[in-house]
Protein backbone atom coordinates (compact mmCIF):
# COMPACT_ATOMS: atom_id res chain seq x y z
CA UNK A 1 0.00 0.00 0.00
CA UNK A 2 2.80 2.36 0.80
CA UNK A 3 3.80 2.31 -2.86
CA UNK A 4 0.34 3.31 -4.04
CA UNK A 5 -0.32 6.80 -5.34
CA UNK A 6 -3.31 8.99 -4.63
CA UNK A 7 -5.20 11.49 -6.74
CA UNK A 8 -7.58 14.19 -5.66
CA UNK A 9 -11.21 13.47 -6.48
CA UNK A 10 -11.35 16.52 -8.73
CA UNK A 11 -14.79 15.74 -10.11
CA UNK A 12 -16.42 16.08 -6.73
CA UNK A 13 -14.32 18.60 -4.85
CA UNK A 14 -13.21 22.20 -4.94
CA UNK A 15 -10.26 23.37 -2.89
CA UNK A 16 -7.93 26.26 -2.26
CA UNK A 17 -4.49 26.19 -0.67
CA UNK A 18 -4.03 29.48 1.17
CA UNK A 19 -0.64 30.03 2.76
CA UNK A 20 -0.05 26.87 4.79
CA UNK A 21 -3.67 25.69 5.07
CA UNK A 22 -6.20 24.20 2.68
CA UNK A 23 -9.96 24.36 2.49
CA UNK A 24 -11.50 21.38 0.71
CA UNK A 25 -15.19 21.28 -0.12
CA UNK A 26 -16.96 18.08 -1.03
CA UNK A 27 -19.48 19.48 -3.50
CA UNK A 28 -21.65 16.38 -3.38
CA UNK A 29 -22.57 16.81 0.26
CA UNK A 30 -21.45 20.41 0.90
CA UNK A 31 -19.04 19.45 3.66
CA UNK A 32 -15.98 21.55 4.44
CA UNK A 33 -12.58 20.33 5.56
CA UNK A 34 -9.79 22.64 6.67
CA UNK A 35 -6.36 21.03 6.48
CA UNK A 36 -3.56 22.10 8.82
CA UNK A 37 0.00 22.79 7.56
CA UNK A 38 1.17 19.14 7.74
CA UNK A 39 -2.04 17.90 6.10
CA UNK A 40 -1.59 20.58 3.43
CA UNK A 41 1.88 19.26 2.56
CA UNK A 42 0.43 15.77 2.21
CA UNK A 43 -2.46 17.19 0.17
CA UNK A 44 -0.07 18.99 -2.18
CA UNK A 45 1.73 15.71 -2.81
CA UNK A 46 -1.42 13.82 -3.80
CA UNK A 47 -0.61 14.16 -7.47
CA UNK A 48 -1.13 10.61 -8.69
CA UNK A 49 2.63 10.15 -9.05
CA UNK A 50 4.13 10.39 -5.59
CA UNK A 51 3.92 7.16 -3.56
CA UNK A 52 2.68 7.39 0.01
CA UNK A 53 6.06 6.24 1.25
CA UNK A 54 7.76 9.22 -0.41
CA UNK A 55 5.21 11.60 1.11
CA UNK A 56 5.91 10.09 4.55
CA UNK A 57 9.67 10.52 4.04
CA UNK A 58 9.17 14.16 3.07
CA UNK A 59 7.03 14.79 6.17
CA UNK A 60 9.57 13.02 8.36
CA UNK A 61 12.36 15.24 7.01
CA UNK A 62 10.39 18.50 6.95
CA UNK A 63 9.05 18.24 10.51
CA UNK A 64 11.92 16.27 12.04
CA UNK A 65 9.80 13.32 13.15
CA UNK A 66 10.66 9.66 12.84
CA UNK A 67 9.60 7.91 9.66
CA UNK A 68 7.31 5.39 11.39
CA UNK A 69 5.27 8.16 13.01
CA UNK A 70 5.11 10.12 9.75
CA UNK A 71 4.01 7.00 7.90
CA UNK A 72 1.31 6.21 10.48
CA UNK A 73 0.01 9.80 10.39
CA UNK A 74 0.03 9.83 6.59
CA UNK A 75 -1.94 6.61 6.38
CA UNK A 76 -4.51 7.75 8.93
CA UNK A 77 -4.98 11.03 7.13
CA UNK A 78 -5.21 9.45 3.69
CA UNK A 79 -7.65 6.83 4.96
CA UNK A 80 -9.80 9.61 6.38
CA UNK A 81 -9.77 11.50 3.07
CA UNK A 82 -10.72 8.37 1.15
CA UNK A 83 -13.64 7.77 3.52
CA UNK A 84 -14.76 11.35 2.96
CA UNK A 85 -14.59 10.89 -0.80
CA UNK A 86 -12.00 13.61 -1.29
CA UNK A 87 -9.27 11.44 -2.82
CA UNK A 88 -8.93 8.21 -4.79
CA UNK A 89 -6.31 5.47 -4.57
CA UNK A 90 -4.49 4.99 -7.90
CA UNK A 91 -4.36 1.27 -7.33
CA UNK A 92 -6.15 -1.63 -8.91
CA UNK A 93 -6.73 -2.79 -5.37
CA UNK A 94 -8.37 0.33 -3.97
CA UNK A 95 -9.15 -1.28 -0.69
CA UNK A 96 -9.01 0.36 2.68
CA UNK A 97 -5.46 1.11 3.76
CA UNK A 98 -4.53 -0.93 6.75
CA UNK B 1 -60.51 32.81 -25.10
CA UNK B 2 -57.70 35.33 -24.90
CA UNK B 3 -56.12 35.65 -21.47
CA UNK B 4 -55.51 39.21 -20.45
CA UNK B 5 -51.97 39.95 -19.34
CA UNK B 6 -50.77 42.60 -16.93
CA UNK B 7 -47.14 43.30 -16.28
CA UNK B 8 -44.59 45.42 -14.52
CA UNK B 9 -40.80 45.48 -14.52
CA UNK B 10 -38.34 45.44 -11.68
CA UNK B 11 -34.61 45.83 -11.60
CA UNK B 12 -32.54 43.83 -9.11
CA UNK B 13 -28.76 44.08 -9.21
CA UNK B 14 -28.91 45.87 -12.56
CA UNK B 15 -30.87 42.97 -14.03
CA UNK B 16 -34.23 44.00 -15.46
CA UNK B 17 -37.02 41.50 -14.92
CA UNK B 18 -40.45 41.83 -16.47
CA UNK B 19 -43.22 39.90 -14.77
CA UNK B 20 -46.45 39.11 -16.59
CA UNK B 21 -49.59 38.24 -14.65
CA UNK B 22 -52.92 36.78 -15.68
CA UNK B 23 -54.54 38.28 -12.58
CA UNK B 24 -54.50 42.02 -11.91
CA UNK B 25 -55.11 41.67 -8.16
CA UNK B 26 -52.12 39.40 -7.84
CA UNK B 27 -50.07 41.90 -9.86
CA UNK B 28 -50.97 44.64 -7.42
CA UNK B 29 -49.97 42.54 -4.40
CA UNK B 30 -46.58 41.93 -5.96
CA UNK B 31 -46.12 45.52 -7.14
CA UNK B 32 -46.46 46.61 -3.53
CA UNK B 33 -43.94 44.06 -2.31
CA UNK B 34 -41.42 44.95 -5.03
CA UNK B 35 -42.18 48.69 -4.89
CA UNK B 36 -38.58 49.83 -4.29
CA UNK B 37 -37.44 47.92 -7.35
CA UNK B 38 -40.07 48.94 -9.91
CA UNK B 39 -38.36 49.95 -13.12
CA UNK B 40 -39.57 52.16 -15.94
CA UNK B 41 -37.95 49.89 -18.49
CA UNK B 42 -40.54 47.52 -19.90
CA UNK B 43 -38.38 44.93 -21.61
CA UNK B 44 -36.67 42.77 -19.04
CA UNK B 45 -33.66 40.65 -19.82
CA UNK B 46 -35.52 38.08 -17.74
CA UNK B 47 -39.23 37.54 -18.42
CA UNK B 48 -41.48 35.65 -16.08
CA UNK B 49 -45.05 34.55 -16.80
CA UNK B 50 -47.07 34.12 -13.64
CA UNK B 51 -50.19 31.99 -13.61
CA UNK B 52 -52.23 32.71 -10.54
CA UNK B 53 -53.93 29.64 -9.15
CA UNK B 54 -56.39 30.27 -6.30
CA UNK B 55 -55.55 28.42 -3.14
CA UNK B 56 -58.64 26.20 -3.31
CA UNK B 57 -57.59 25.00 -6.77
CA UNK B 58 -53.94 24.66 -5.93
CA UNK B 59 -53.21 20.96 -5.71
CA UNK B 60 -49.46 21.03 -5.27
CA UNK B 61 -48.17 20.41 -1.81
CA UNK B 62 -44.44 20.53 -1.45
CA UNK B 63 -44.39 22.18 1.92
CA UNK B 64 -42.21 19.50 3.42
CA UNK B 65 -39.29 20.42 1.19
CA UNK B 66 -36.44 22.20 2.96
CA UNK B 67 -34.98 23.32 -0.34
CA UNK B 68 -36.33 23.57 -3.86
CA UNK B 69 -36.21 20.66 -6.24
CA UNK B 70 -34.57 21.54 -9.52
CA UNK B 71 -34.42 19.21 -12.49
CA UNK B 72 -33.35 19.79 -16.07
CA UNK B 73 -35.62 19.09 -19.02
CA UNK B 74 -33.09 18.67 -21.84
CA UNK B 75 -35.78 18.36 -24.53
CA UNK B 76 -36.90 21.92 -23.80
CA UNK B 77 -33.59 23.15 -22.45
CA UNK B 78 -35.09 24.44 -19.23
CA UNK B 79 -34.93 23.90 -15.52
CA UNK B 80 -38.01 22.57 -13.78
CA UNK B 81 -38.30 24.03 -10.32
CA UNK B 82 -40.75 23.36 -7.53
CA UNK B 83 -40.84 24.27 -3.91
CA UNK B 84 -43.45 24.96 -1.24
CA UNK B 85 -46.52 26.35 -3.04
CA UNK B 86 -45.11 26.95 -6.51
CA UNK B 87 -43.84 25.18 -9.55
CA UNK B 88 -42.20 26.64 -12.59
CA UNK B 89 -39.66 26.41 -15.36
CA UNK B 90 -36.73 28.58 -16.32
CA UNK B 91 -34.87 28.58 -19.62
CA UNK B 92 -31.35 29.97 -19.28
CA UNK B 93 -31.02 30.60 -23.03
CA UNK B 94 -34.23 32.53 -23.57
CA UNK B 95 -34.27 33.79 -19.96
CA UNK B 96 -37.97 33.03 -19.86
CA UNK B 97 -39.54 31.70 -16.70
CA UNK B 98 -43.02 30.35 -16.10
CA UNK B 99 -44.51 29.85 -12.69
CA UNK B 100 -47.81 28.74 -11.16
CA UNK B 101 -48.40 30.01 -7.68
CA UNK B 102 -50.90 31.75 -5.44
CA UNK B 103 -48.85 33.94 -3.15
CA UNK B 104 -46.02 36.43 -3.22
CA UNK B 105 -43.67 34.08 -1.36
CA UNK B 106 -43.80 31.59 -4.24
CA UNK B 107 -42.94 34.21 -6.85
CA UNK B 108 -40.29 35.68 -4.57
CA UNK B 109 -38.61 32.28 -4.16
CA UNK B 110 -38.79 31.60 -7.88
CA UNK B 111 -37.10 34.92 -8.69
CA UNK B 112 -34.38 34.20 -6.13
CA UNK B 113 -33.69 30.81 -7.70
CA UNK B 114 -33.66 32.22 -11.24
CA UNK B 115 -31.37 35.05 -10.15
CA UNK B 116 -28.96 32.64 -8.46
CA UNK B 117 -28.59 30.84 -11.80
CA UNK B 118 -28.29 33.97 -13.95
CA UNK B 119 -26.01 35.84 -11.56
CA UNK B 120 -23.23 33.27 -11.72
CA UNK B 121 -22.80 34.03 -15.41
CA UNK B 122 -22.44 37.68 -14.47
CA UNK B 123 -19.87 37.08 -11.73
CA UNK B 124 -22.40 37.41 -8.96
CA UNK B 125 -24.21 35.48 -6.28
CA UNK B 126 -26.95 35.76 -3.67
CA UNK B 127 -26.07 35.28 -0.04
CA UNK B 128 -27.87 35.01 3.27
CA UNK B 129 -26.57 38.29 4.61
CA UNK B 130 -27.77 41.65 5.72
CA UNK B 131 -26.12 44.57 4.01
CA UNK B 132 -26.28 48.31 4.42
CA UNK B 133 -24.60 51.59 3.61
CA UNK B 134 -23.44 53.64 6.56
CA UNK B 135 -21.49 56.86 6.22
CA UNK B 136 -21.02 56.11 2.50
CA UNK B 137 -19.40 52.74 3.24
CA UNK B 138 -20.80 49.29 2.48
CA UNK B 139 -21.08 46.52 5.07
CA UNK B 140 -22.03 42.87 4.63
CA UNK B 141 -23.06 40.61 7.53
CA UNK B 142 -23.49 37.00 6.34
CA UNK B 143 -25.22 34.48 8.56
CA UNK B 144 -27.99 31.93 8.79
CA UNK B 145 -31.27 32.52 10.61
CA UNK B 146 -30.67 33.66 14.16
CA UNK B 147 -27.15 34.94 13.53
CA UNK B 148 -28.22 38.52 14.07
CA UNK B 149 -28.58 39.87 10.54
CA UNK B 150 -31.85 41.68 11.19
CA UNK B 151 -30.75 42.78 14.67
CA UNK B 152 -27.75 44.54 13.16
CA UNK B 153 -29.89 46.42 10.67
CA UNK B 154 -32.38 47.39 13.41
CA UNK B 155 -29.54 48.77 15.48
CA UNK B 156 -28.29 50.89 12.58
CA UNK B 157 -31.00 53.44 11.85
CA UNK B 158 -28.55 55.95 10.35
CA UNK B 159 -28.02 53.76 7.31
CA UNK B 160 -29.38 52.81 3.89
CA UNK B 161 -30.73 49.28 4.02
CA UNK B 162 -29.80 46.97 1.15
CA UNK B 163 -31.34 43.87 2.74
CA UNK B 164 -31.79 42.32 6.16
CA UNK B 165 -31.93 38.80 4.72
CA UNK B 166 -30.59 38.16 1.19
CA UNK B 167 -27.91 40.33 -0.35
CA UNK B 168 -26.73 40.37 -3.92
CA UNK B 169 -22.98 40.52 -4.58
CA UNK B 170 -21.59 41.17 -8.03
CA UNK B 171 -18.13 41.79 -9.42
CA UNK B 172 -18.16 45.01 -11.43
CA UNK B 173 -15.03 46.42 -13.05
CA UNK B 174 -12.82 44.26 -10.86
CA UNK B 175 -14.50 45.32 -7.63
CA UNK B 176 -17.22 43.64 -5.61
CA UNK B 177 -20.45 45.51 -4.97
CA UNK B 178 -23.48 44.74 -2.81
CA UNK B 179 -26.88 45.54 -4.32
CA UNK B 180 -30.15 46.08 -2.58
CA UNK B 181 -32.76 43.35 -2.92
CA UNK B 182 -36.49 43.09 -2.23
CA UNK B 183 -35.86 39.85 -0.31
CA UNK B 184 -36.50 40.62 3.31
CA UNK B 185 -36.37 38.79 6.62
CA UNK B 186 -37.83 39.66 10.01
CA UNK B 187 -37.59 43.37 9.27
CA UNK B 188 -40.33 42.99 6.61
CA UNK B 189 -38.91 45.94 4.71
CA UNK B 190 -37.32 45.65 1.28
CA UNK B 191 -33.93 47.18 0.68
CA UNK B 192 -33.21 50.27 -1.34
CA UNK B 193 -32.45 49.81 -5.02
CA UNK B 194 -28.87 51.04 -4.85
CA UNK B 195 -25.42 49.54 -4.55
CA UNK B 196 -22.14 50.05 -2.77
CA UNK B 197 -18.59 48.76 -2.93
CA UNK B 198 -17.90 46.14 -0.27
CA UNK B 199 -14.47 46.21 1.34
CA UNK B 200 -15.14 44.51 4.67
CA UNK B 201 -17.28 41.50 5.59
CA UNK B 202 -18.36 40.93 9.19
CA UNK B 203 -19.60 37.51 10.28
CA UNK B 204 -21.91 38.17 13.26
CA UNK B 205 -21.42 36.20 16.47
CA UNK B 206 -23.82 37.01 19.32
CA UNK B 207 -21.69 37.34 22.42
CA UNK B 208 -21.54 38.90 25.89
CA UNK B 209 -19.26 41.72 24.80
CA UNK B 210 -18.53 43.67 21.67
CA UNK B 211 -15.33 43.13 19.75
CA UNK B 212 -14.08 42.61 16.23
CA UNK B 213 -11.36 40.25 15.19
CA UNK B 214 -9.75 39.77 11.84
CA UNK B 215 -9.98 36.23 10.47
CA UNK B 216 -8.00 34.38 7.84
CA UNK B 217 -9.11 34.09 4.25
CA UNK B 218 -9.54 30.35 4.72
CA UNK B 219 -11.80 30.79 7.76
CA UNK B 220 -13.63 33.57 5.95
CA UNK B 221 -14.26 31.28 3.00
CA UNK B 222 -15.42 28.49 5.33
CA UNK B 223 -17.86 30.91 6.97
CA UNK B 224 -19.00 32.47 3.70
CA UNK B 225 -19.79 29.37 1.65
CA UNK B 226 -22.67 27.91 3.74
CA UNK B 227 -24.49 31.23 3.37
CA UNK B 228 -24.21 31.43 -0.41
CA UNK B 229 -27.52 30.65 -2.11
CA UNK B 230 -27.28 28.13 -4.90
CA UNK B 231 -29.70 25.25 -5.13
CA UNK B 232 -28.64 23.56 -8.34
CA UNK B 233 -26.69 20.30 -8.12
CA UNK B 234 -24.25 20.97 -10.92
CA UNK B 235 -20.61 20.31 -10.04
CA UNK B 236 -19.23 22.52 -12.82
CA UNK B 237 -21.31 25.52 -11.77
CA UNK B 238 -20.66 24.84 -8.09
CA UNK B 239 -16.91 24.98 -8.79
CA UNK B 240 -17.36 28.27 -10.63
CA UNK B 241 -19.23 29.61 -7.64
CA UNK B 242 -16.54 28.34 -5.25
CA UNK B 243 -13.88 30.17 -7.30
CA UNK B 244 -15.94 33.36 -7.32
CA UNK B 245 -16.46 33.17 -3.55
CA UNK B 246 -12.73 32.66 -3.04
CA UNK B 247 -12.07 35.71 -5.20
CA UNK B 248 -14.59 37.70 -3.17
CA UNK B 249 -13.27 36.75 0.26
CA UNK B 250 -9.70 37.39 -0.91
CA UNK B 251 -10.77 40.83 -2.15
CA UNK B 252 -12.47 41.93 1.08
CA UNK B 253 -11.19 41.93 4.63
CA UNK B 254 -13.09 39.27 6.62
CA UNK B 255 -13.85 39.78 10.32
CA UNK B 256 -15.87 38.18 13.08
CA UNK B 257 -18.15 40.68 14.76
CA UNK B 258 -18.85 39.60 18.34
CA UNK B 259 -21.70 41.75 19.50
CA UNK B 260 -24.34 42.54 22.06
CA UNK B 261 -27.75 43.72 20.79
CA UNK B 262 -26.89 47.39 21.25
CA UNK B 263 -25.64 50.00 18.76
CA UNK B 264 -22.31 50.33 20.54
CA UNK B 265 -20.88 47.49 18.44
CA UNK B 266 -20.38 50.02 15.64
CA UNK B 267 -17.64 51.69 17.66
CA UNK B 268 -15.59 48.50 17.34
CA UNK B 269 -16.21 48.27 13.61
CA UNK B 270 -15.30 51.93 13.16
CA UNK B 271 -12.02 51.33 14.99
CA UNK B 272 -10.94 48.72 12.44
Amino acid sequence: MMNDCIIKNDEKIAYRVIEDKTLVVNLENSTFHTLNPIATIIWNNLDGKTPITTIAKNISKEFDIDFETAQKDCLEFINDLIEKGLIILCSNQAEEIK
Amino acid sequence: MEVQSYNFSINIGEMPITIFFDDNDFLEVNMTRFSNFISEKENGSINIDVEYIPLEKFKLNYEDLESPKIGFDSSKNRYIIYWNSFEGTFNMNTMIGKISCNNHAGLNSFIRIALSLVLLKKQGFLIHASSLIRHHKGYLFPGKSGAGKTTITRLTPDSTLLSDEVSLIKKVDGKFRAYGTPFWGELSIGGENTSVSIDDVYFPVQDRKNYVNSISIILGLEKLLPNVIFYLNDLKLEKELFDLCFEFISYVSPYELHFLPEPDFWRFIDDE
